[in-house]
């Protein structure tokens, strides 16, 4: 396994940027998840480092050698694709050695990784089966074993789990994660589902039309935006976007005669005196009901709701419906009052979507 | 309101080329609910609802909607609209037209005025009014499924039959979309039943939840009443989230032994339970279950297995020598994969299931929460 920088990398097509300058280190063992939107450039960055893309310019390193000129079968790299493709007419063992035993490996020395794998996948009955007697996410793994057992450089994953059923998904989601840390492989994997990043990453790289929006870890993610796409892309249900303007006393909710007295002390001056308008991102989890005539602010309260052991609300600013938590020791109901915790208020600028007033990751 | 509920489904059996998909099939959707049906692929969801809308033969049983038994009418003389993931519009007709179309057939014969009216205010409810001189080929995966809502919407049927509606789109668009779904049910107090295999758009959407399996219901109820009396492993299989962890575990001397876990749970805890003696399985709510660092007095010990993030929070998987689980825990708790930790079952928590046929064998007062 290897060590990945991309290095000011951008790819051309026809003269539209697909990747745009974009530089990152991708450590020795880590797992790193592009994410992204359809478009954003994410699969092509992937397929640059795999070597199926060039460079229009700037630099692949594989442990600090430039491999921009190898191609993909110089590389060292293993890919594993959205659909897998298991040679039907041979065994799960035989599909797992092929890589081996088409580069000459010895016998010994394949027994000896056939061991390894079988033991790291926790393969056994499957070993002497025809893939088309695996379930989809079992040949999954299947594939994932013969990707690792000749030592890539670092595995690349192109949505690996998107063909696969929901209810299979998510076992093969944990299996992944285990899998990953087991094996201490390099690895890069491309989604557009932000649960899926969340839950596998030791770190994201979140894209967004050819260029990098926020690299972080999944928890400074979700906290700490750098900017309102980031904060609306990562997390469910999507964060509350409300519009604020700065009034005498206060912050005003859009276009509502509410406005929030103690948040204005969370902003630097310069955002305040700027005039410019802002816009307030509030996850549900940090917005609650209360009974309390002293707390929080009176909105419409529209629609309380369970969902599991948990109870939602829905309340309005405008036309605009806004998602609440309340907590479960809460007797509050529709007429309560809607409380925003304070250490929950992201402050964006409406004209860039960049955050305010808070040291963020970049 | 009517007295009667919206659909009843009585004794239905269905088979295809000799292979079972209903098995004696019985379910009550009450008027102006929306009933989840939850199961995995090919436990008879698609079949139940084509049988409500009468798209299929049955072999045996009745099918009521509004008390009037239609088991022999036919498919559109029921009144129901029924949805299907691969959102059925004709590629032929832009989105204005597909909407109306059901309006313009010889059962309706509403006038071309009437008719634009309802297709707008249709269309503007579900956000659509700016596509409505689109070809539907040039539509993206979430706008195709709001024309479909839309064009099932439009003729005010008794009852909505919705099958996997929003399987095929991402995250962010169903989650935009069971929304909407919500809105329309409290503006038109409509009826709806609604397949689907994932837990969390179920539970998002639904008044009450039907577990389906095997071509039966194996339970209904509330998400609340499932909690507190779980019919069977399969429900808990399917319910929860994480879902329900189980532990082997035997009876023995007034005791639920858990294999090699330290605690020794009184078996009143669990009411009054059918077998007094031998193998069991013990199904415990992840909430229900203590976790901490390794080595806590009086808990028994498990080795982390894998760690997912959820943003607010994070869930584990834990590998004990009776089963694993898997649970959220606050952020707090900094685990990673191959820690040691501990865990503990309250007295009084959990269920007793037959380990061959699955079913409740406890009748916990206490069980749930």
């Amino acid at each position: 396994m290897a060590e990945i920088t991309l290095k000011n990398l951008s790819i051309e097509f026809g003269g539209f940027k697909a990747v745009d300058e974009v530089s990152l280190t991708v450590k020795n063992g880590e797992f790193v998840v592009y994410l992204g939107p359809s478009g954003c450039g994410k699969t092509t960055t992937l397929r640059c480092i795999a070597g199926l893309v060039r460079a229009t310019s700037g630099d692949v390193l594989f442990d600090g050698v430039r491999v921009n000129d190898l191609t993909a079968s110089e590389r060292n790299i293993a890919m594993v694709f959205q659909f897998v493709s298991l040679y039907p007419h041979l065994k799960i063992k035989e599909n797992i050695v092929f890589p081996l035993k088409a580069r000459g490996v010895a016998k010994a020395e394949i027994a000896r990784k056939l061991d390894w794998v079988t033991d790291v996948f926790k393969l056994g009955d499957e070993l002497s089966r025809y893939p088309g007697a695996l379930p989809p996410g079992a040949r999954q793994k299947v594939a994932l074993a013969r990707a690792v057992i000749r030592d890539p450089a670092v595995l690349l994953l192109d949505e690996p789990l998107s063909a696969i059923d929901e209810q299979f998904r998510e076992e093969m989601r944990w299996e992944l994660g285990h899998l990953q840390r087991q094996l201490g492989v390099t690895t890069i994997y491309v989604t557009h589902d932000q649960r899926e990043a969340m839950s596998l990453a030791d770190r994201i790289v979140l894209m967004n039309n050819g260029r990098i929006v926020q690299v972080s870890e999944p928890d400074r993610m979700f906290f700490d935006p750098v900017d309102v796409f980031a904060g609306q892309f990562i997390g469910s249900p999507s964060m509350n976007l409300i519009d604020l303007a700065p009034v005498e006393g206060g912050l005003r909710l859009g276009d509502s005669d509410v406005t929030l007295t103690a948040a204005r002390d969370l902003l630097p001056q310069w955002a305040l005196s700027a005039g410019r308008p802002l816009k307030l991102g509030v996850r549900a989890i940090n917005v609650h009901l209360t009974d309390d005539p002293s707390f929080g602010v009176a909105l419409p309260v529209d629609d309380i709701f369970s969902v599991g052991r948990e109870r939602f609300f829905s309340f309005r600013i405008g036309d605009t419906v806004h998602q609440g938590v309340d907590k479960r020791s809460s007797t509050a109901g529709s007429e309560g009052r809607v409380h925003f915790d304070p250490e929950g208020l992201l402050f964006f600028d409406a004209a860039t979507g960049r955050r305010v007033g808070a040291e963020v990751a970049a | 309101m009517t007295a009667d509920p919206m659909l009843q489904l009585q004794g239905l059996r269905k088979s295809y080329k000799g292979k079972a998909a209903l098995r004696g099939l019985d379910l009550t959707v009450n008027d102006n609910e929306i009933f989840a049906l939850l199961g995995p692929t090919g436990a008879g969801k698609s079949s139940t609802l084509l049988a409500s809308a009468g798209l299929i033969d049955l072999d045996a049983g009745r099918v009521k909607l509004a008390g009037r038994d239609v088991t022999d009418a036919d498919p559109g003389s029921r009144d129901v609209a029924i949805v299907f993931e691969g959102f059925n519009l004709l590629p032929v007709l832009d989105v204005k037209d597909n909407i109306a179309f059901a309006l313009r057939s010889p059962a309706f014969r509403e006038s071309e005025d009437e008719i634009g009216k309802r297709v707008g205010r249709t269309a503007e409810l579900l956000r659509i009014s700016h596509l409505l001189d689109r070809d539907v080929e040039t539509l993206s995966g979430g706008e195709r499924q709001r024309v479909a809502i839309a064009r099932a919407l439009v003729r005010r049927p008794i009852m909505f039959l919705l099958d996997e509606p929003l399987s095929a789109l991402d995250l962010k668009l169903r989650e935009g979309l069971r929304a909407e779904l919500r809105q329309i049910h409290r503006q038109y107090s409509s009826t709806m039943l609604y397949a689907t295999h994932d837990y969390h758009g179920a539970i998002a959407i639904a008044d009450r939840i039907g577990i389906i399996d095997g071509g039966v219901i194996q339970q209904a109820g509330t998400i609340d009443d499932i909690y507190r009396l779980p019919a069977s492993v399969l429900v808990g299989k399917l319910i929860g989230s994480p879902s329900m962890a189980f532990f082997q575990a035997k009876v023995e001397a007034g005791h639920v032994v858990v294999k090699g876990a330290e605690q020794r749970l009184p078996v009143e805890g669990f009411g009054t339970v059918a077998s007094s003696q031998g193998g069991v399985l013990l199904g415990v709510w992840p909430e229900d279950i203590d976790v901490g660092p390794a080595e806590s007095a009086g808990a028994s010990t498990g080795k982390i297995y894998a760690v997912d993030n959820r943003g607010f929070e994070r869930a584990i998987q834990v590998e004990t020598s009776g089963g694993s689980f898997r649970k959220v825990v606050p952020l707090s708790m900094h685990f990673t994969q191959g820690d040691a930790c501990s865990f503990r079952i309250p007295e009084g928590a959990g269920f007793l299931f037959d380990v061959e046929s699955g079913k409740r064998i406890s009748q916990a007062g206490e069980g749930g929460r």
